[in-house]
């Protein structure tokens, strides 16, 4: 694909600007990340970045009573909000027209967000909601956050976005005042334009709206250097919203900056097992009988290289029911059944033969060819959206000082990666102590409590 | 009098091709050079089915991209793949539709790909045998959805018992079927008259067209009169109580007929909607969401189909606030009639409409979804185009009239998705599905 130029800026108050310009079209992007985000957020503190993001994306307390979403609407544009591990963004997109005016509201709400104690109250209901309908309500809700909480040793990796009831139920305004000052000052913030505008004059606009605001320091991450899963673990989870039996695997990934390639060999890995109809966990000898859905994913959001602290190499699978004998609840469900009893599907047993193989045999260069071609082409379908496109080049500019990882990421996965590499892979991922949860239908409480796993994903407003 | 402030956002590009091919094949062409892909959409409509038939279709649509004649399902999808290309069949009680993108350089190898199929699937008891079984976990799979739950339980208060089983997958009926059924449903419905092909991307049209053309022109055209019917209208009632035994959230599902895409008041009642729950600002989200907390996800919306749309309105609450929201709903409604929407809500959700159908279909991907969709329920490839204009000449009487005539309490039906608990004091005489609204 044609690249485009990105242009780069730090303001004096620290804050850092990334114009990437695409004259295609008539709309723009915007994305405001700040450097916090659910991992690093204040330790007895947990759901703190998260409900902050529901506060935050009212606006600030120069804009319009009605807050930012309604004045983004009116101007034809959409927008919403993101917790994550290491930050937490606030995206828009909007007509070309618009720029300005999303300009001077993500700098009025960097300046003095509008944070109220009704709508603190409001908010942590709306959570409350939010945590429902994402977790406490449907089938498998408490998947992928139960394999964090299996694999990793340190709480704040664990954490799931949400937080600990009791935690959410103490939070107040000072205390929003404090996370505020000490995380969302400009040199913490990354502001990120993409679509239709002209770099001159946007950088003039930026300058405009955010050089008055003050610098001030920013309180470092906390050091959450998550050793290497030690053993395997093992959990049943019992789910009263299933109807099927369900399996979660999850393996540490490479680091993502000190092991790259590695890295991306494991991207790959994942491809090859679970993406499309070709993949070696969909057909052929190695694929597990009775299984009803199954997905092989990267990034405990499904996308990698999102954060800089431990990811995951995640397989879900659900057992299908109707042809089949044997379910998990004919099996004992103890929560230490490990044996081949505890996987009527073999779906355990399959990825262990894929992966052997593959540590024996270099898989197939047409099939390497063809599942990475595929893999490429469906992330470079993201940046066709101005506001996906300005998120993922702000995450990684953020997460790793490089916007262009997120362009030059299509090309890197379609040939940078060998069949020897991915041998590597599957032989690290053989080599690894994984966690493995099995999902017992129909028993429990639907309780967060009960069920001693639980939790969503941070998705808002 | 017409709303002032008409804005002059920029208009939706106007498709750079749209012909039919002597088959009856529609062909819909938009140069969108954002990145190097071409999305593809492909709609096949046809005629409204028997009972419990939408499975075999269902079954068609799971069968087609797994081979053809010539090429076994794997060595399909590995070409596919290679060309970097993801295509997706499925099937409901409407359409077939074909769904997915391409590199744009092997865009003719993949419409020959998938034109090999869709002209000729695999239909083998080997590629049938374990589709029927696939079909019948997804559908399995997808009755412990709560979401699912609740809309088929919505179809069956709109339009009875009868209706909603010709719209609902019955799994016994593929379980049953050969492949000469599907050869015969294959012959029946997959024909080029009446179907729409559209490519959003980098392309050229006329090279787009020369290779469409190339591969889609032998297509038989099939029966003419193949086409979807409108679905019956439904009256108001009172919402039915669907169990959930253990939910902890009740989902609120609220449905009215409304007017068609392409009846002349359509614009008016949806600016109407955007002001009583389809947008952040909108009275519905502030109420329930803003200021009570009672919901997360919530809001109003149309539901399109040929030649009828619906008004929905939904809300995921707490077992414990499912009556409070169902009052604030029906508070808001009255109050569409007791304080029609102001000039100023109007002209808020006249810009919000106007601007945002733009910024939704920025990315090729969501313009040939949305083109596709417009064409299939019957209005013309210029309706983008022409919708922002349309909405400025909507006058403020037209919303009050729209917001009184289309919001009455009375006039919705719906379903509430819940555990016992949370309807307990809504059930009317304490006991009965029906409840208070």
């Amino acid at each position: 694909m044609t690249r485009n130029q990105m242009r780069r800026l730090v303001l004096d108050n620290g804050l850092r600007v990334l114009l990437a310009p695409n004259p295609t079209g008539a709309s723009i992007g915007v994305a405001v990340h700040y450097g916090v985000g659910f991992r690093t957020e204040p330790k007895g503190h947990t759901g703190l970045a998260h409900l902050f993001e529901h506060l935050m994306i009212q606006g600030g307390h120069g804009s319009a009573p009605g807050g930012y979403l309604p004045q983004v609407q009116r101007a034809g544009g959409l927008g919403d909000a993101k917790t994550r591990q290491d930050l937490t963004v606030y995206y828009a997109a909007a007509p070309a027209s618009a720029l300005e005016m999303l300009l001077a509201l993500e700098a009025d709400r960097m300046r003095s967000p509008r944070i109220t104690e009704q709508n603190l109250r409001t908010q942590t209901a709306v959570i409350d909601e939010e945590i429902r309908l994402m977790v406490r309500n449907r089938p498998y809700g408490a998947f992928p956050w139960v394999l964090p909480r299996a694999l990793h040793s340190l709480t704040e990796n664990a954490r799931d976005g949400y937080g600990e009831s009791v935690d959410l139920a103490a939070i107040d305004i000072p205390l929003c005042e404090r996370f505020f000052v000490d995380h969302y000052g400009p040199g913490n913030a990354l502001v990120t334009l993409t679509g239709a505008f002209e770099p001159d004059a946007a950088e003039r606009l930026v300058r405009r709206h955010f050089e008055p605001l003050p610098g001030r320091p920013v309180a470092a991450p906390p050091d959450a250097a998550e050793p290497e899963p030690w053993e395997d673990r093992q959990l049943s989870v019992a789910d009263p919203h299933a109807g099927l039996p369900a399996v979660a695997i999850g393996y540490r990934m490479p680091d993502p900056v000190k092991e790259r390639a590695d890295h991306l060999a494991h991207v790959v890995l994942a491809a090859l097992l679970g993406q499309g109809r070709h993949a070696l966990l969909r057909r052929g000898p190695a694929a597990p009988t009775g299984v009803a859905s199954l997905s092989v994913g990267c990034g405990l959001f499904g996308l990698p290289l999102d954060t800089t602290g431990p990811d995951l190499l995640t397989l879900f699978a659900v057992y299908g029911g109707a042809t089949e004998g044997r379910t998990a609840g004919a099996d004992d469900g103890g929560p230490d059944g490990t044996d081949e009893a505890d996987d009527p599907g073999g779906v355990t047993e399959a990825l262990d033969t894929a992966l052997a193989t593959l540590v024996e045999n270099e898989v197939d260069a047409g099939l390497l060819r063809a599942t990475t071609a595929r893999w490429a082409s469906a992330a470079l379908r993201e940046l066709g959206d101005p506001s996906t496109r300005a998120q993922l080049l702000g995450q990684r500019e953020l997460l790793f000082g490089e916007a262009e990882l997120t362009e030059r990421l299509p090309e890197m996965i379609r040939t940078g990666v060998t069949g020897e590499q991915v041998s590597r892979a599957a032989a690290r991922l053989r080599a690894s102590h994984r966690a493995v949860v099995r999902f017992v239908p129909g028993t429990g409480a639907p309780d967060r409590g009960t069920t001693a796993t639980a939790h969503g994903k941070a998705v808002a407003p | 009098m017409s709303g002032p402030g008409a804005h002059h956002e920029p208009r939706l590009p106007l498709p750079d091709l749209d012909t039919t091919l002597p088959n009856g094949l529609r062909v819909v062409l938009c140069s969108a050079p954002v990145v190097p892909l071409v999305e593809i959409r492909l709609t096949v409509p046809y005629a409204a089915t028997g009972p419990g038939e939408v499975a075999l279709r269902q079954l068609l649509a799971g069968i087609l991209l797994q081979g053809t004649a010539h090429r076994d399902a794997d060595s399909f999808d590995t070409a596919l793949a290679t060309h970097g290309a993801a295509l997706i069949a499925g099937a409901d009680a409407r359409r077939f539709t074909v769904t997915g993108h391409t590199l744009a350089d092997s865009l003719p190898a993949v419409l020959e790909l998938m034109a090999e199929t869709v002209l000729a699937p695999r239909l083998t008891e080997a590629v049938v045998a374990p589709e029927r079984t696939r079909l019948a976990r997804r559908i399995e799979l997808s009755s412990h959805q709560p979401a699912a739950v609740a809309q088929q339980a919505l179809l069956r208060r709109r339009y009875g018992e009868e209706v909603a089983a010709r719209l609902r997958p019955a799994p016994q009926l593929a379980a049953a079927c050969a492949p000469e059924d599907l050869a015969e449903l294959h012959a029946r419905h997959l024909g080029a008259d009446g179907a729409v092909l559209v490519l959003v991307g980098d392309l050229r049209p006329e090279d787009a067209l020369a290779a469409v053309t190339d591969v889609f022109g032998g297509w038989h055209p099939g029966p003419a009169d193949d086409v979807p019917e409108p679905p019956p209208s439904f009256i108001g009632g009172p919402p039915l109580w669907a169990d959930r035994p253990g939910a902890v959230q009740s989902m609120i599902r609220l449905a009215t007929p409304a007017l068609p895409r392409t009846d002349p008041g359509y614009p008016a009642l949806h600016l109407a909607q955007l002001v009583f729950g389809g947008s952040f600002a909108s009275r519905l989200v502030t109420h329930l969401r803003e200021e009570k907390g009672y919901a997360y996800q919530l809001g109003s919306g149309m539901e399109s189909v040929p030649g009828a749309s619906t008004l929905m309105i939904e809300a995921d609450t707490a077992a414990e606030h499912t009556a409070a929201a169902l009052g604030v709903i029906r508070d808001e409604l009255v109050r569409m009639a007791a304080e029609p929407p102001s000039e100023r809500e109007v002209d808020a959700a006249r810009s919000y409409a106007i601007g945002s159908i733009a910024t939704a279909m920025s990315s090729p991907a969501s313009l040939a979804s949305g083109l596709s969709n417009l064409l299939h329920i019957g209005v013309g490839a210029d309706w983008l185009h022409g919708w922002g204009p349309l909405l400025n000449g909507v006058t403020y009487d037209a919303v009050s009239e729209a917001a009184r005539r289309f919001f009455r309490p009375a006039a919705f039906t719906g379903v509430v998705l819940a555990d016992g608990s949370a309807v307990a004091s809504l059930r009317r005489d304490g006991a009965g599905d029906r409840l208070d609204f």
